[in-house]
Parts: C-alpha cells; sequence; structure tokens
C-alpha cells in the first residue's frame, strides 16, 4: 500500500482508575498522575481501537499478529483528567516473504498540540513454520 | 552503563497487563491460540517488555523521557530471567540505550532513548 490512510480517530478523557490499573500491571512505581511512557498504547485499545478492530482495519489475520517496533516522542506532560484526540495513520503497508509489514503513526494531541507521537509496526506472520 | 536488573515476567503479569491494557490479542494469553499462530505457548506483551525498559530509565537516571525506541528483537516467555541492560552513547546530550535479554544472552528488545537535560 502506498500513501497514508486514516485509520482510526478518537477523543478521549485520560481516567484515573485506567492509570493506576496500568501502572501496576505495567511495573511502573513513580507515583503522580503524569502517564507512564507506554501507556498511551493502552489509551487506544480502551479507546475503542481494540485489538479486533486494529486487526480488521488492517486486513491481518487476527491469529498471527506481532509487534515488531515501537517509539514515542514525549513533546508535552499528559496526565490524567486531560482530554486527547488521537489519530492513528497507516503510513504503509508492505509484504515480504511470508510476513506483512504495516507502519502505524498516532499523533496525541492535548489542547491543539501535539503532545505525544508514536510510531510503530506492526507484523502479520502467515504460516506456522517459524516465528 | 547503568546497575543491570533483573526481572521475571510472570504468567500472571501476562494477565495482569492484558487486563489493564485492554491488548487481548490471544497469543498472549491463551495457549492453543498461541500454538495455532505457530508459537511454542503464550509469549509476553512487547509493549510489557518495553515498559520494563522504560522503567529502568528513569531508575538509571533523574531526568524526564523525552523519546523511547524499541524494536522487539526475539519472543519472550513468560517466567523467563530477563536481564536489563543500558548505558550512555552520549550522556551530555542525554542520549542512551537500553537492551533486554534473557540469561543465555538472547536479546528480546533493543532500544534508544533520550532524556530532556535540564528540564524544569
Amino acid at each position: 500500500m502506498k500513501g497514508k490512510r486514516e485509520l482510526y480517530r478518537y477523543k478521549t478523557v485520560i481516567k484515573k482508575h485506567h492509570v493506576e490499573a496500568f501502572k501496576q500491571a505495567a511495573f511502573w512505581m513513580e507515583e503522580g498522575e503524569e502517564v507512564p511512557p507506554t501507556y498511551m498504547a493502552a489509551l487506544d485499545f480502551q479507546s475503542g481501537m481494540t485489538f479486533q478492530t486494529l486487526t480488521e482495519q488492517l486486513e491481518f489475520d487476527p491469529a498471527c499478529v506481532l509487534h515488531g517496533s515501537q517509539s514515542y516522542e514525549y513533546i508535552k506532560p499528559v496526565a490524567v483528567g486531560d482530554e486527547i484526540e488521537a489519530i492513528v495513520i497507516v503510513t504503509g503497508i508492505s509484504p515480504k516473504r511470508n510476513l506483512t509489514f504495516a507502519k502505524i503513526e498516532t499523533t496525541y494531541i492535548k489542547n491543539g498540540e501535539s503532545a505525544i507521537r508514536s510510531k510503530s509496526v506492526l507484523i502479520e506472520r502467515k504460516g506456522d513454520s517459524h516465528v | 552503563m547503568f546497575d543491570e536488573r533483573e526481572w521475571t515476567i510472570t504468567e500472571k503479569d501476562v494477565h495482569s497487563y492484558a487486563l489493564a491494557s485492554g491488548d487481548h490479542n490471544p497469543i498472549h494469553t491463551n495457549a492453543e491460540a498461541a500454538k495455532k499462530a505457530g508459537l511454542p505457548g503464550c509469549i509476553v506483551h512487547g509493549m510489557l517488555v518495553m515498559a520494563l525498559g522504560a522503567r529502568a530509565v528513569r531508575e538509571w537516571q533523574p531526568d524526564p523521557i523525552r523519546s523511547l525506541d524499541a524494536r522487539f528483537q526475539a519472543m519472550t516467555y513468560p517466567n523467563e530471567l530477563l536481564r536489563i541492560k543500558g548505558s550512555w552513547t552520549n550522556g551530555e546530550e542525554g542520549i542512551g540505550i537500553v537492551q533486554i535479554e534473557n540469561k543465555k544472552g538472547d536479546i528480546k528488545m533493543k532500544g534508544t532513548f533520550s532524556v530532556k537535560r535540564n528540564a524544569l
């Protein structure tokens, strides 16, 4: 696939109980209202971009999806109570042998400005011979 | 070099992470689904491995994280002893590497990070 395509968009307010549960599950010990560095992936899942939605949108077989890489750029702090608009874009889908790579970029906007940028690669692994 | 950390992610940790994050890819929590996908068993979420790396970066130094980049090089399985290693590549500019491997030395995650120097 060439060119960019919007995959999903949502608006939500970051909820304290979600962040607290995430901190505990993700081994994050720091106190305070700011979200942990890897929290935004959870925000996506909790805000409608479920695993099923993601695989349907990418036309990936949900039985064989792996996470290849993930990067975050933190521009402004994001904390409990912040209203976030997230725009999820697929920037490319490329097959390579029995693998298909999807490049995804997400911008998390707070008060009209980019607060966090995410880039990830998801991999659909066809066949069952090798990891 | 920063002080090396050791950590083991259990099956219970993986289930807790699936619930708290909402990442319900069945290869993490359902052994049958993992086998159907050609895996020997359930694997740990890459994002949970990355979370360990993020925690280590914050424990190693006091400045807020400006960027974090992780490549998941190999599957991480529950109950593997993981070693979290890191060092500055340019301490003055706050740029470093973080790597997670098992005790055999198989690299699970290779990452880079940068921190905000002189943050208020």
